[in-house]
């Protein structure tokens, strides 16, 4: 163990792909991942298992983020029993793609609120007690290649990650006398199962790396923002693309 | 013409077992509910939700002609997500013959797609709309 033991870092989204990499990668350098699911529990308990593996304590909450009351009763409830987090890595998030002119209002609404909405639900009943336990804290987000460039069939997902990145920077703005950092993390390309029927060749001509990113890569650079050698940087983007943009 | 014609799958994941017609923009197909089928669930027949997966290959066998019909040999592209699925009952019991319909909808010159897909059957209400993303020749 080292200094950050017993430091509790909620990650949302965390049952798989790069949210779990995230928790389990946690774990395994001393935190202690409170691991959070929408709907798939088995796969989030999985996953906190294995956390219990590296001495953490297994946490699992779960709710969906889109919703505002559920979030805050289940995340002040969490804290009342278990203590305030250190960190929190706000990685929640679903796509609805399509081409704009066939976009629903329903696939617009679904993912502004559930990504962007996301944001408030989640960290606006975390602010306070950030700010009350007078101690440094990290909350890193999750944006992505497609909120800094616009994607091709992404209108909804491309503007609720470009919010992000916007709510993001103020906030750091807003933390940063309380040594409290706020950054924002930027994959591109990343293996997991929401890129597995993609045809990768084609995708990957536009990426100087010429291969996908593997979610460890996203959550290394995450575990060095909650780091306490991150402690100036606040306000970034930071992306993990292969040189995508 | 042969769904394999215009379709990369092979085996019994093919599930379309004929094309009625297929034109730019347009395909009907046709599919025999049979019971070593994957999919099929001995007690019940086949879920409903197979039926996004039968307006998908359809979908794809209009992709294919119109790639074919553009001199592309190796044409690409891939399913974005289904909406508002509709299926007026559960399950599919073995021995029906169903006849699918899919229609575009909309499609841009980066390849940005969206077809309508529904069952033709009288006696079995089915519709869902299904987006893509398809590689077309002169972007690639």
């Amino acid at each position: 163990m080292n200094e950050t033991a017993s430091q509790r870092v909620l990650v949302t989204g965390s049952s798989r792909g790069i949210g779990r990499a995230i928790a389990l990668d946690l774990a395994a350098h001393g935190y202690d991942p409170v691991v959070h699911c929408l709907g798939n529990r088995d796969a989030a308990e999985a996953v906190a298992a294995e956390c219990v593996d590296h001495g953490a304590a297994g946490h699992v909450l779960q709710f969906d983020a889109g919703d505002r009351e559920a979030t805050r009763e289940a995340l002040e409830a969490d804290i009342e029993t278990n203590g305030m987090y250190y960190g929190v890595v706000l990685n929640s998030g679903i796509a609805r793609d399509g081409a704009f002119p066939m976009l629903s209002g329903e696939d617009w609404d679904q993912v502004v609120d559930t990504n962007l909405g996301g944001f408030y639900n989640v960290l606006h009943p975390l602010v306070m007690p950030f700010v009350r336990t007078r101690k440094p804290g990290r909350i890193v987000t999750m944006s992505s290649v497609s909120g800094l460039i616009g994607n091709r069939g992404q209108v909804n997902y491309s503007a609720s990650k470009a919010g992000i990145i916007g709510a993001t920077k103020a906030l750091a703005v807003e933390l940063a006398s309380r040594k409290i950092t706020v950054n924002c993390v930027a994959p591109g390309v990343i293996e997991t199962d929401m890129t597995r029927d993609a045809p990768m060749d084609e995708i990957l001509k536009a990426c100087p790396a010429g291969r996908a990113g593997e979610p460890g890569e996203v959550a290394a650079v995450v575990r060095f923002l909650l780091s306490p050698e991150a402690a100036y940087i606040t306000r970034q983007v930071i992306g993990v693309n292969g040189g995508l943009c | 013409m042969k769904p394999a014609d215009f379709l990369p799958l092979r085996g019994r994941i093919l599930l379309i077992d004929e094309i009625i017609e297929v034109r730019r923009g347009y395909a009907k197909t046709r599919v025999r509910v049979e019971a070593d089928r994957p999919f099929f669930d001995p007690d019940h027949g086949w879920p409903s939700w197979v039926l996004i997966e039968l307006i998908a290959q359809s979908v794809g066998i209009v992709g294919g002609y119109d790639a074919k019909v553009a001199g592309d040999p190796d044409p690409k592209g891939f399913l974005l997500g289904t909406r508002r699925f509709r299926a007026g009952q559960s399950w599919i019991p073995a021995g029906i013959t169903l006849e699918i319909e899919v229609t575009e909808a909309y499609l841009d010159p980066g390849g940005m797609a969206a077809y309508d897909g529904r069952l033709l059957n009288h006696d079995i209400e089915a519709d869902c709309r299904v987006n893509l993303y398809r590689q077309m020749p002169e972007n690639t």
